[in-house]
């Protein structure tokens, strides 16, 4: 892999993609849904807990990172530029990785918005730094996760709609299976819960850091770019 | 230099092209004519790498296609047909985030592609975004990007269709001026435009390479008579009586008069009829007033060629170049 070619690309979709609204209305419609389940548990309960702004974030992100991430590939197959990428002299896997990394740069960006809750409790009083960091490491992980399966669905097609409902669809489906482990019994149930999202996102929360969680997510993450890199290098291969 | 042996691509059941051997010289033009859908994009394709050979072999600049397509994508610069181009990008943004994949250092594509933007005379766009160009400016910017590495070879994919008749003049010069340091392979369905532009064409039909050489040799290859323009000093009716009647013709036909008392016809023959008419023109003292052979343009050359297959969509004449 040639990291400079990588960056390349990421300078280039980031540019693309501020010229378009989209990363505007994601950045907006982050830190208000975030700010929103923050405050009113706030209010309600009289307890700033960071705990109310992570926990709603996978739910969020289910549809936030499949919208981000469905025009990568997918407008490249539909505007026909992927045939000037592909008679470019650069590898399939410079291509995914500079993609990737430009979806995991809008994540940061959107995490380090909502930065500004723990931020005003440090101004306030005295939050544990441990469970911020680690959540917000969490945050990043499950971001990331979310957004290869969204970059692996936007290889499949040229239709950005189509992307947007099968990356949803396979996040809400990582997201669906932690909850339904508590409903089966057994080795199954134990098995469901280790496949979902959530048990390991949440062990981020308590502020435990468990390299299990840890390989659980770039394993998620290898396994999408992976899948991406079949499919891309089969797309040249027509 | 091009060199391909046996070439074959094939779609499912659908051959798309067969057994394509050809080789394009350093310094040379080489037209790829064909109808729509003759295997004219599939063919490019394959060179470029951005489809998979099915069988046989491509070398581009000394690189298998096949074996190192990353050497041969070095080397060469591709337009494709519909000119895809990244339209949320400025123009500049666009070449100079090629010049970035191509590898080429900040400094060294900051003078790479002011070269190329004096080159295609895009000076005037230059600030703007791709989305905003007018069809003559984004074929340009399209070549630009093709050359910004300065390649040894050049593929383009009808470089000029849809375009207007002084567009397509612009980029027919820019190929002219590219051509003495480049390999160039060109499809066009324009045929002017392949004669204008080429040194030699390859002809191709239903995937099939039915014809290759220059547009004289292609001349000599079609079957059949030749015409003759041949005009005597004499009266139309017994001259129409006398050339019907001389067995070297295989027809012959009356064309014109253009001077008073002179009578022009087009005849036909299968082997050269010129001392045949002379003698003609002494024994009945017919002054000979001119005789010339008539070369068959390269529409007859053409559909001569490709006149075997019915299914051909017909072929655009274009604007003469």
């Amino acid at each position: 892999m040639d990291l400079r070619i990588a960056l390349a690309i990421a300078r280039k979709e980031l540019r693309e993609v501020f010229n378009s609204p989209t990363p505007y209305v994601f950045f907006v419609v982050v830190t208000l849904l975030s700010g929103w389940f923050y405050v009113t548990s706030l209010f309600v309960t009289g307890q700033a807990a960071l705990d109310d702004l992570f926990s709603p974030l996978p739910l969020l992100f289910v549809f936030f990172l499949p919208a981000i991430t469905m025009r990568l590939f997918a407008e490249e197959i539909k505007m026909g530029t992927f045939e000037v990428l592909a008679t470019l002299p650069v590898r399939e896997t410079d291509i995914i990785v500079g993609k990737y990394l430009a979806a995991l740069a809008l994540l940061a960006s959107a995490l380090a918005l909502t930065a500004v809750h723990p931020a005003l409790l440090l101004v306030l009083g005295r939050p544990q730094a441990g469970p911020v960091l680690t959540g917000y490491l969490g945050s990043f992980l499950l971001g990331a996760a979310f957004g290869a399966a969204g970059l692996f669905s936007s290889t499949l097609t040229r239709n950005q709609v189509v992307s947007f409902i099968v990356g949803f669809l396979i996040c809400f489906g990582l997201f669906l299976i932690g909850k339904t482990s508590q409903y089966v019994p057994g080795l199954t149930g134990s098995l469901l819960a280790f496949s979902g999202v959530d048990a390991h996102y949440e062990m981020f929360l308590k502020g435990v850091v468990d390299t299990r969680d840890i390989v659980y997510f770039l394993s998620v993450i290898g396994m999408f770019l992976a899948a991406a890199y079949a499919v891309v290098s089969g797309r040249r291969w027509r | 230099m091009i060199e391909a042996k046996d070439l074959t691509k094939k779609f499912g059941d659908f051959t798309a092209v067969k057994d394509a051997t050809f080789s394009v010289q350093p310094g040379e033009v080489v037209g790829l004519l064909g109808p729509n859908g003759a295997g004219k994009t599939t063919t490019l394709r394959m060179l470029t790498g951005y489809i998979p050979v099915s069988s046989g072999s491509a070398v581009l600049a000394g690189y298998s296609v096949q074996d190192h397509s990353l050497e041969v994508r070095r080397r060469v610069g591709y337009l494709s047909e519909l000119n895809p181009l990244y339209d949320q990008l400025g123009v500049w943004e666009c070449l100079q985030f090629v010049a970035e994949l191509r590898g080429i250092d900040p400094v060294t594509a900051r003078r790479k592609i002011r070269d190329v933007v004096g080159m295609c005379a895009l000076q005037d766009v230059v600030s703007r975004d791709v989305s905003t160009l007018s069809k003559g400016y984004r074929q340009r910017l399209g070549l630009a990007v093709a050359i910004v590495h300065d390649p040894d070879i050049l593929i383009l994919d009808e470089p000029t269709s849809a375009l207007d008749p002084l567009q397509q003049k612009d980029i027919r010069d820019l190929v002219m001026m590219l051509k003495a340091h480049k390999t160039i392979l060109l499809s066009t369905h324009i045929l002017p435009e392949a004669q204008a532009l080429c040194d030699r064409l390859l002809i191709i039909h239903r995937g099939r390479i039915v014809a290759q050489g220059t547009v004289d040799e292609l001349r000599t290859q079609i079957s059949g008579a030749r015409s003759y323009y041949v005009r005597f000093k004499g009266e139309r009716s017994g001259l129409e009586r006398e050339l019907g009647a001389l067995p070297v013709l295989t027809s012959s036909r009356w064309e014109d008069e253009v001077e008073s008392g002179c009578a022009g016809f087009v005849v036909q023959s299968e082997n050269d009829p010129r001392e045949a008419l002379f003698e003609l023109a002494v024994t009945r003292r017919w002054p000979l007033m001119e005789l010339r052979p008539l070369s068959a343009s390269l529409d007859d050359i053409f559909r001569e060629i490709t006149s075997s297959s019915p299914s051909s969509e017909g072929i655009s004449t274009g604007t003469p170049g």
